[in-house]
């Protein structure tokens, strides 16, 4: 078994998911999941002016081709909550995106640390709510695309 | 997936290697529910496909398409399935709904005594006043999402499947009954509908200067093949573009249906751009979609993804302006302003091409309608050659009432002249699918 931080498995679980593309924009709270991106060397990231932008661009990504889902990544606080319309929309029309956000230390939430919003909850009301949750083992199976 | 710092840096034992991916659930109607679609299907008179997104998420474009020709049931795609079956097609009957729609795409619903929905949702701006929609008609409603099925009104048969192995079987059971001549014939029908086609087409040839928003589209068909990749968001702009452009292939009409949020254009395409990059990407906005989130145009020019903006400035919320009619005002709406930096702009209010430019990418300005086809083609090569993002920023008139629906279906006003003739919509399809 290799040991490596939870951030370079993420990594790896995209790449065995058939991720190739990233757009987004670091910040504090995910740089730790761009240093496992930038070990690994073979995720491709288009740096949004927005994360809003990013989102959609995920969303334009899904859309134009098959069997690769875009992926917007973005930091804690205002990047998350940027990316909720893009969840909207992509939720809306049945164009699967994963949204990945950095978060504040797990004993720091709720405790009104600096851009720790609850990005969870607030994700959980979107439409055709595909709840988005650190908590939740199943994240993999969203990684690919749903048919029909 | 949100992920804590002291998560994300905790380590972990874990071998990739072994990772696999789960099985994703993927509904399929079974032979009994195609054989009783299709014994709905035969004892119709006159029924229609209502052609959805599933259909294009499934990637079952051709299936629906095998399907349309074996049974000669003609397909209205929804905005989301617009592209599964190809504009020039017989069996394409047209859009329905109240703003992204055709004339015939309605008037062939209403004339429809069932409707089979494949991958669709039945969402509002398709449907219009539910009791119009419905009126005599029976619905079957496929859909891979179990709470679709009854969300919108209850169908008269309703199957939870994946488009594509509801369409396989669907087909299976067809191509039998086909051989035992059990498949009604409904080329009378299918003549109908293509009859309605070229007899309701709205007139796109205008030479007015500020140029009319139609004629530019009549120039994007002559300029862009098949092979194009559209995207659009929301507002007149993408309503025009659904009534006037022509789409031939699943996924190269891209635009967000349901939610519709301003500024989604831009970032969409340059997804479209990495996901593609081959791709011939032609986006159409009005101003204010582009300026919402213009600044991604620099991620355009940045990572050299190439495509053509088609910008139809009329310096004004023009959708939001028209829905105002209703309140007899024109409020908050107007975009124009003297630019002290560009008078060249004439009270447009932002120069568009300086913007632009500003952020890397290449950027023409058009003012009158013989100088589109040009214009087009140098955005081809300045795309080509500069690899970034090109605006072609066309001056339009200010107001121009795009045909709609408050209300049904049935009662889409139309506030321009129609087609009477082929020249009056030299680029429409339908005139040569007649022929």
């Amino acid at each position: 078994m290799a040991r490596m931080t939870a951030a370079d498995a993420a990594v790896a679980v995209l790449r065995r998911e058939g991720i190739t593309d990233l757009f987004g924009l670091p910040g504090a709270a995910i740089n730790p999941f761009y240093a496992a991106v930038r070990r690994d060397g073979h995720l491709s990231h288009t740096l949004a002016r927005h994360v809003e932008g990013a989102s959609h661009m995920a969303e334009g990504y899904t859309r134009a081709a098959p069997g690769r889902i875009g992926v917007c990544v973005g930091t804690s606080g205002p990047a998350g909550t940027d990316m909720i319309t893009g969840l909207y929309s992509a939720s809306a029309d049945s164009i699967p995106i994963l949204a990945i956000t950095g978060q504040a230390p797990v004993a720091r939430l709720h405790k009104e640390d600096f851009q720790a919003v609850d990005i969870a909850a607030i994700a959980a009301r979107s439409p055709n709510g595909r709840s988005p949750s650190w908590s939740r083992p199943r994240f993999p199976a969203r990684c690919r695309r749903r048919s029909g | 997936m949100d992920l804590p710092l002291d998560v994300q840096l905790a380590e972990i034992e874990f071998d990739p290697e072994c990772y696999e991916p789960l099985p994703v659930m993927n509904p399929a109607a079974t032979r009994a529910q195609a054989e009783k679609a299709l014994d709905l299907l035969g004892r119709a008179q006159r029924p229609v496909i209502v052609a959805g997104g599933g259909i294009v998420n499934a990637d079952a474009a051709d299936l629906l398409v095998e399907f349309a020709e074996l049974t000669g049931i003609p397909v209205v795609p929804t905005l989301m399935g617009w592209g599964v079956i190809p504009d020039d097609h017989r069996l394409m009957a047209g859009m329905a709904g109240l703003q992204t729609a055709h004339r015939s795409g309605n008037a062939t619903l209403l004339a429809s005594d069932l409707v089979i929905g494949i991958g669709n949702r039945w969402a509002n701006r398709h449907t219009g006043n539910l009791e119009v929609y419905r009126d005599g008609r029976t619905f079957i409603h496929i859909d891979i999402e179990p709470t679709q099925i009854g969300r919108v009104f209850a169908p008269d048969f309703g199957i939870v499947s994946d488009a594509a192995q509801a369409l396989a079987r669907m087909i299976e059971v067809g191509r039998e009954r086909a051989a035992t001549r059990l498949l009604p014939d409904r080329s009378a029908w299918a003549a109908e509908c293509v009859a309605r086609r070229t007899t309701l087409e709205r007139r796109t040839h205008f030479d007015h200067i500020p140029i009319k928003p139609q004629r530019v589209f009549e120039e994007m068909n002559r300029a862009f093949g098949p092979e194009t990749r559209y995207v659009s968001a929301i507002g007149l702009s993408q309503i025009a573009a659904a009534q006037f452009l022509h789409v031939y292939r699943p996924r190269h009409w891209i635009n967000c249906g349901q939610a519709g949020p301003l500024g989604w254009t831009v970032p969409a395409a340059l997804g479209v751009c990495v996901a593609d990059p081959d791709a011939t990407v032609v986006a159409v906005t009005g101003d204010y979609d582009l300026q919402f989130m213009i600044e991604e145009l620099a991620v355009g020019a940045q990572f050299n993804l190439p495509y053509i903006h088609v910008l139809l400035n009329n310096s004004y919320l023009g959708l939001i302006r028209q829905a105002q009619r209703a309140f007899d005002m024109d409020y908050c709406v107007q975009l124009g302003f003297d630019n002290i930096n560009s008078p060249e702009t004439d009270g447009y209010g932002v120069d568009h091409v300086k913007v632009a430019e500003g952020l890397g990418c290449k950027a023409l300005r058009v003012r009158t309608p013989d100088a589109l086809p040009q214009a087009f083609e140098d955005a081809k090569k300045l795309a080509a050659e500069f690899r970034v993002p090109v605006i072609v920023e066309v001056m339009t008139e200010r107001v121009t009432n795009i045909a709609m629906s408050g209300t049904d279906i049935g009662n889409v006003v139309e506030f321009e002249e129609l087609a009477l003739t082929a020249e009056d919509a030299p680029t429409a399809v339908s005139f040569a699918a007649a022929d």
